[in-house]
């Protein structure tokens, strides 16, 4: 994908997310709520006879029980069986599953890089018939099967007493500054929400150089995923952690712990989706899940139990994590990482190369 | 006369009967028991050949995946890590265990009581669990031992680094101990002191005698025990996968697992390709041990019953050596449960401050209560246990049953394919398991259970379980089942009356043992995890860890541990039977 391209769907996303930021703080009608939801009876007369949903995503089991106990008040009838699961088990393990005609789960949601193989091996259920689906711009959509419902800002969280104020980095480049030679910590993610966005925003030479100095500057390159790289930070194993999204960085900040989160320019954006496997045991109550959850109450709850960013049009320019977030972004140049990019970020790109050089030393 | 002649036959009679029943069975388990060992290593085998990234599919052999595996200079440093930690772990720990065998039976050292029982109870602490507790206690930055010293004595650098091959060697060390000691104090134990007392009469003095007449009279039972932990520490995943792999410090077993982790297609074949330098290394290992132990372990008789030697007097030394043994315990068994437990109370770890102790409370607890997945982890970790102990159990008894008690021909076969698997590390079989069973799983769905879990343990366990029944059907003399079976008695009747009291304690501590064991092992569960259904206590904490769950992990390694305790004192105080031994 070109940079015309790229800045073109920036430009659409940031007017979506600025006329909705025009629309103010007016929640959805409740005609409007219920609209979203107003689903095909027979699929609710289906989804009865199944009963049963698997769903493996992300969240911890907590935060899914509280989402759900939503979910239980419009749909009763179906006892949604969720699974946390690893990304090996997203990526790989359901796939090979579904390759085999039985898929072990209904609904996953954040398979980033994994989606090509999954569309490839024509394992996904088609979307387009959702009533929500229509709500949603087609930059928050890849073809007829995936669709985004939550979005992150992946950028560094720090160690409030290990780091002053004044001493905040401005730009990435100075993070490279020798004062913070062996501080700077990248988590397991980092290669594949963080250095492919920056990659395609500041171009190849730039992000070279950066990567290249980080090598130098002595940086961690862990295999810890971004919550334990918080935490870490929060224990002072390190003094930034890159990259940490705002609601991450917020859980411990909200626990009191000495940790705040900091936009970079340019500010890489993610964009988690969800999908449904075609030959799942239970369609009708999939497809019921994913309806909800994309719809203004259900991206409003799970906005509230998780903290991250919803996606839903009417649900923009409303914090659910550090209240003053529109303030700390303000300004920043958004590096969205679209399903375009995820697809084309394997083992022979150029940027996965220098990182495997730089990161894993050839390993 | 009369009389024996017609014992004489009925005794031949029965023996025959005997023999005609249990061959068919014999080969039928024969048959099972090539499925079961070579399918994997076959698989394995073909697997490292093939270009496919498919699971589970064969085409385009060559030497492509060799080349990608080993053509690079990092294989050759992952080489030397593994060896590194192989190495240096197995003889820092065997030589402590030696240490403190020798100290505990032979010397006037005081507190014996509790190093007989502390010791082995740090077996019951997973490797995932210590590993973890190092990181909050020598980690160079928030390690709580560093950060103290470093405040106490202004220190500019923290002294200790766990994120180094040092580091992992000294933990690993520290684990090796407990079994190396368990199976070094019979040795000392039942040991001829005569040629002790012999030089002690000629003027040599004790430390002379320890070292011309005592270690030598033991060296052969050392060096078994020195080729059991190097084949055990080769296929150690926990330490080096918490430890290692944030530092980039790869060994054989956590780069597989790297690579079959990655974000694209995992790649099985470089995976194969390396696991085959993995199970050569282990396979002369297991040769050696098998061959150490055969003749040991077929007659061994218990010599020296009421027999005290005269304990060697260390005098002042002796203070010295309880502070070793208490810097041991305080270091494998103290510290790590005290820091887990510091942990579990905080949102994030932190030094016990004023500002830390006002966010002490228990909601991690809270979490692991209602945190969605506790209850199913916990019941899928008691079927994975259960079946485990009871298949290593039967499959152990029935090889050895055939071994021991029947002429069947391919005895040392049998003998040979139960010792095989073990050359098979963990992480290694595990991916031979995913290529077969995903294959088999409309057939056969066991893909994706915990009974694929159950099945990779005992693939393991029945080496060292055949071992320890063997062992013990050897000390059953036939004499009992004769006369049982001139009696009238059935073969399920002599069995349930004769054999089954008999063989109790070696069947519990078997089970015991494989429980203990399939409780703390992670590699292999983890790489055959794949959601919910098959999530067991050991890989939910490994996720929960990587989550950044730290203080909920940490609570359930206190609650863990403390079970496992629980268990340990359960079982010496009933008596629990030592069999073979295993970390």
């Amino acid at each position: 994908m070109n940079a015309d391209k790229i800045t073109a769907i920036l430009t659409v996303v940031v007017s979506v997310l600025l006329s909705t930021l025009a629309a103010g703080a007016n929640p959805a009608s409740a005609q409007a709520v219920d609209a979203e939801l107003a689903v095909p009876k027979d699929w609710l007369e289906k989804a009865k006879v199944e009963g049963k949903l698997i769903l493996y995503s992300t969240e911890t089991p907590q935060q899914q029980t509280a989402i759900l106990k939503q979910f239980y008040k419009r749909y009763p009838f179906i006892m949604v069986d969720y699974t946390k699961a690893a990304t090996d088990v997203r990526y790989h393990k359901l796939l090979q599953s579904a390759r085999q005609g039985a898929p072990i789960a209904d609904i996953v949601t954040g398979i980033g890089g994994a989606l090509k193989a999954y569309i490839d091996a024509q394992t996904l259920a088609e979307l387009t018939e959702l009533p929500v689906w229509r709500v949603y711009a087609d930059e928050m959509k890849y073809g007829t099967t995936s669709i985004a419902f939550r979005k992150r800002y992946y950028s560094l969280a720090y160690n409030t007493e290990r780091v002053s104020k004044k001493d905040l980095p401005k730009t990435w480049e100075d993070l490279l500054n020798p004062k913070w030679s062996g501080e700077v910590a990248f988590n397991s993610i980092a290669h594949a929400v963080w250095l492919n966005p920056l990659w395609h925003s500041l171009g190849p030479e730039r992000t070279r150089k950066l990567i290249e100095g980080f090598g130098r500057n002595k940086a961690q390159f862990r295999t810890e995923g971004a919550d334990a790289a918080v935490r870490l930070l929060a224990a002072g194993e390190f003094n930034f952690a890159v990259p940490v999204s705002e609601y991450n960085a917020h859980e411990i900040f909200r626990a009191r712990g000495p940790v705040d989160w900091l936009a970079l320019d340019p500010l890489p954006v993610g964009l988690g989706n969800i999908l449904a496997m075609k030959k799942g045991t239970h369609p009708f109550a999939a497809k019921l899940y994913i309806n909800w959850i994309l719809s203004y109450e259900g991206q409003e709850i799970y906005a509230n139990v998780t903290g991250a960013n919803p996606v839903h049009p009417s649900l923009q320019g409303k914090s659910f994590n550090f209240p003053d977030l529109a303030q700390r972004i303000k300004g920043k140049k958004l590096a969205l990482r679209t399903a375009e990019m995820e697809m084309g970020w394997g083992k022979d790109h150029p940027g996965m190369k220098l990182w495997q050089k730089i990161a894993l030393g050839g390993l | 006369m009369g009389k024996a002649i017609e014992l004489s036959r009925s005794l031949r009679m029965s023996r025959r009967r005997v023999l005609k029943i249990r061959y068919p069975w014999a080969t039928l388990l024969l048959i099972f028991l090539i499925l079961f060992t070579m399918a994997p290593l076959l698989t394995l085998i073909l697997g490292s050949f093939s270009s496919s990234t498919e699971i589970g599919e064969f085409k385009d052999f060559g030497l492509q995946n060799y080349a990608r595996a080993y053509l690079r200079q990092s294989t050759l440093v992952i080489l030397g890590n593994t060896l590194g930690l192989t190495v240096g772990s197995v003889l820092l720990g065997v030589t402590l265990a030696v240490a403190m065998a020798w100290l505990v039976e032979r010397t006037n050292i005081p507190c014996k009581g509790i190093m007989y029982a502390a010791i082995p109870i740090t077996l019951a602490i997973p490797g995932v669990l210590h590993a973890i507790s190092w990181i909050f206690l020598f980690s160079p930055r928030m390690g709580y031992v560093n950060r103290w010293l470093m405040n106490a004595f202004d220190l500019s650098a923290a002294p200790f680094n766990t994120y180094t091959l040092q580091g992992m060697i000294i933990l690993e060390a520290l684990r090796v101990v407990p079994t190396s000691f368990l199976l070094m104090v019979p040795l000392f134990r039942n040991m001829d002191t005569s040629l002790e007392e012999a030089a002690a009469v000629s003027g040599a003095g004790p430390f002379s005698r320890l070292r011309r007449i005592t270690l030598p009279v033991v060296s052969s039972g050392i060096i078994a025990v020195l080729i059991y932990e190097t084949i055990t520490v080769l296929e150690t995943f926990e330490i080096p996968g918490i430890l290692g792999l944030p530092a980039r410090i790869y060994v054989f077993s956590t780069k597989i697992y790297a690579v079959t982790q990655g974000l694209e297609t995992p790649d099985y074949g470089q995976a194969n390709a390396l696991a085959m330098a993995y199970i050569l290394m282990a396979a002369v290992g297991v040769i050696l041990y098998a061959r150490a132990t055969r003749r040991a372990e077929r007659f061994a008789v218990i010599t020296g019953r009421g027999y005290r030697p005269k304990l060697l007097d260390l005098g002042w030394w002796r203070y010295a050596a309880v502070g070793v043994a208490g810097l041991y315990l305080t270091l494998t068994l103290v510290l790590p449960l005290l820091v887990l437990f510091w942990t579990s109370l905080l949102p994030y770890p932190a030094l016990p401050t004023e500002k830390s102790l006002a966010l002490v409370s228990l909601d991690n607890y809270r979490t692991i209560a209602i945190y969605g997945a506790t209850w199913k982890v916990l019941k899928n970790t008691a079927l994975m246990v259960a079946a485990t102990a009871v298949g290593t159990i039967v499959l152990s008894f029935l090889i050895s049953w055939i071994l021991v008690r029947t002429r069947f021909w391919g005895r040392r076969l049998l003998d040979m394919l139960a010792f095989l698997p073990r050359s098979i590390p963990g992480i290694v079989k595990a991916l031979a398991l995913i290529w077969i069973f995903l294959v088999l799983r409309p057939y056969f769905p066991i893909y994706g259970t915990v009974w694929l879990i159950s099945l990779g343990f005992i693939m393991s366990f029945i080496a060292y379980g055949t071992r320890a029944v063997t062992a013990s059907l050897l000390q059953i003399h036939h004499e009992l089942e004769e006369a049982a079976y001139i009696s009238g008695a059935t073969q399920l009747v002599t069995f349930r009356r004769i054999h089954f009291p008999l063989l109790v304690p070696t069947f519990v501590g078997l089970g015991i043992w494989s429980m203990f064991l399939s409780v703390r092992l992670t590699g292999l569960p983890l790489m055959l995890y794949e959601g919910a259904e098959n999530q067991v206590l050991s890989v939910f904490i490994w996720m929960m860890w990587d989550d950044g769950q730290m203080g909920a992990v940490s609570g359930l390694g206190v609650l863990t541990i403390l079970f496992l305790f629980l268990v340990a004192v359960v079982m010496r105080r009933m008596g629990f039977r030592e069999v073979g031994g295993h970390r």
